[in-house]
């Protein structure tokens, strides 16, 4: 068993206890300056693919690794700073420039991932005892999910964005929670105080 | 090269749209001109400024000019592969 395959099945009671469809989906970042870290040992999208298309598809297994080549929209390239804005001064949350998005494992992961209908997004409130919803329907999976979280160690809830809708693959009813890793442990004990007390 | 110099075929104005009715009116738009021609995109959202040209040159179109048309505003300028 892989390492995050490990991590996987330590949050599995949270995935549980939320009635989850998806998987969770780990998000980790690769700075450019990072030489050291080994991308080849992930796959790489078959084609070019919305963000948050990834971040879905990971949710049902498909773990990628996805590059400035892989990212089909212009929104997601400057969130997580794949790319630096070249026509209009529009600074990316993310500091460092990014090589590489590895998009699925938990183990390691910047930020993780959970794809949730609102009533599973209300018990995960409960659990993290409050959850914030700053969003504004543009940059929704990348940014508000994923760049913000990882910058300001909050968790953050989208409603999404038409992109993420019309090309994602989400349904209406899903919305995604970005969630810091060092708060899945505290979610763990919730979930079996939760259990232990019914 | 000024906008005075260019013979633009299409303009669209595009203000309060957002990702990605952005792309897709742009890529409609330049669908109906002849190659070689010029379409001028209006956005008002700097995202969009920086985003829908970005859009077009993964399309193989070349960005001629993004340059602020007002307060908040910019022309884009591309001319289709």
């Amino acid at each position: 068993m892989s390492t995050s395959d490990k991590a996987r099945e330590k949050y599995e009671p949270i995935r549980t206890y939320l009635g989850m469809e998806y998987q969770l989906v780990g998000a980790k970042l690769i700075p450019e300056k990072d030489e050291t870290t080994d991308i080849s040992k992930y796959e790489r999208p078959t084609a070019r693919k919305y963000y948050c298309q990834m971040v879905r598809e990971a949710g049902t297994g498909q773990h990628v690794v996805a590059t400035l080549e892989d990212i089909a929209c212009p929104n997601a390239e400057l969130a997580l700073s794949l790319r630096q804005p070249k026509y209009v001064n529009i600074p990316s949350m993310i500091k460092d420039p990014t090589r590489a998005v590895i998009i699925g494992p938990i183990e390691d992961a910047d930020v993780v991932l959970f794809i949730i209908n609102p009533k599973q997004a209300m018990h995960l409130a409960l659990l993290l005892g409050g959850l914030s919803a700053e969003f504004k329907g543009d940059v929704a999976v990348c940014g508000e999910a994923t760049a913000q979280v990882i910058v300001e160690g909050m968790p953050n809830m989208t409603m999404l964005c038409n992109g993420a809708r019309m090309y994602g693959g989400y349904s209406d009813c899903d919305t995604v929670v970005g969630v810091p890793p060092f708060m899945m442990d505290k979610i763990l004990e919730k979930v079996a105080e939760k259990q232990n007390s019914a | 090269m000024s906008d005075n110099e260019i013979k633009v075929d299409k303009k669209i104005d595009i203000r309060g749209e957002v990702c990605p009715y952005t792309f897709i009116k742009s890529k409609l738009a330049i669908e109906g001109i002849e190659s070689g021609g010029i379409l001028q995109v209006l956005v008002n959202y700097a995202p969009s400024a920086e985003n829908v040209p970005r859009s077009m040159e993964m399309e193989g179109h070349e960005i001629i000019s993004v340059e602020p048309s007002g307060e908040k505003e910019w022309t884009i300028t591309v001319k289709k592969k």
